[in-house]
């Protein structure tokens, strides 16, 4: 039997960094992208 | 393409995201598809890590097989989603379709990524060789390449109708490449296994490992869902955002 777990670790680590990764790229950018949008919106409402 | 509301939160009016059809508002709670996700990952770990039994060759490294090939699958629906998208963009000239390809390339090209090294981290258990010039290992690295110049395309052409039409003919020409490596082990000798589920007389494998392999299908496809809804969330909110600055 093929005893390789350390590729497997890998193989899997490196999906998670980067679905996770991405995932929270996008969370923050929106929020980021988001807060800069009511930013303008109070200007214009002040 | 946008319209700009207001929420009153809190007896204060905040921006309410302005892009049609994003269906996101400051502070909402998660969305349905993203707690089901999250769910459907741990049925998936589940399924891959403990439900599937471990293979009497290959040991615990078989279990890559359970992100190796759901990754796969979503890259060939990503790019296929960019293929029809672009090709509705050509004939509509609609932007919304040109974002659509957009956000499914870059994340089928992340996808690919991970069938990439996945499948170098598994030839390296099995073959004993990180990689091969044979025809499945090298037509997925041409996909790969493929997108990575789509992608540049994106990044580097700053007129946006120029950019989303230039990005459509390679989203199509590029896509060529998808039945290729889906057939490349039935037309050459290959080192790569042939397909061990979609046969003639059934799946090659026991029940169990179908089912995990299933439900990774399912929950890839969630991920992949997700995220282009994400990116569509934020393309549009940082356009609409460019378009008040300007």
């Amino acid at each position: 039997m093929i005893d390789n777990s350390i590729n497997l670790v890998i193989g899997y680590g490196l999906a998670v960094v980067l679905y996770g990764g991405l995932t929270v790229h996008l969370l923050l950018r929106r929020k980021a992208l988001a807060a800069a949008l009511a930013e303008h919106t109070d200007h214009k409402a002040a | 393409m946008s319209i700009t509301s207001k929420l009153t939160t809190a007896g204060r009016d905040v921006a309410v995201s302005t892009v049609s059809g994003t269906g996101y508002r400051p502070g909402q709670r998660p969305s349905k598809l993203a707690i089901a996700t999250l769910g459907m990952l741990f049925v998936f770990a589940y399924g891959a890590f403990i439900y599937a039994p471990e293979d009497q060759m290959q040991g615990a490294m078989q279990r890559i097989f359970y992100i190796h090939v759901p990754s796969a699958w979503i890259c060939f629906l990503a790019f296929g989603v960019t293929f029809a998208s672009s090709i509705y963009y050509l004939a509509r000239r609609d932007m919304r379709a040109d974002a659509l390809a957009a956000a499914s390339a870059q994340i089928g090209t992340l996808f690919t990524t991970v069938v990439l090294v996945t499948g170098m981290m598994w030839g390296h258990a099995i073959w004993g060789v990180y990689w091969t010039w044979e025809p499945r290992l090298t037509s997925f690295l041409v996909l790969w390449l493929l997108y990575l110049a789509y992608n540049a395309v994106r990044a580097y052409v700053p007129d946006p109708s120029r950019r989303a039409r230039f990005s459509a003919v390679i989203g199509i020409v590029a896509f060529v490449d998808v039945p290729i490596i889906y057939l490349s082990v039935n037309w050459w000798r290959t080192l790569h296994p042939q397909q061990v589920i979609i046969t003639g007389d059934g799946p090659h494998m026991p029940a169990a490992m179908v089912l995990a392999l299933m439900v990774g299908l399912a929950t890839f496809t969630m991920v992949y869902a997700y995220l282009v809804r994400l990116r569509l969330q934020v393309t549009a909110m940082a356009s609409e955002l460019e378009e008040i600055e300007s």
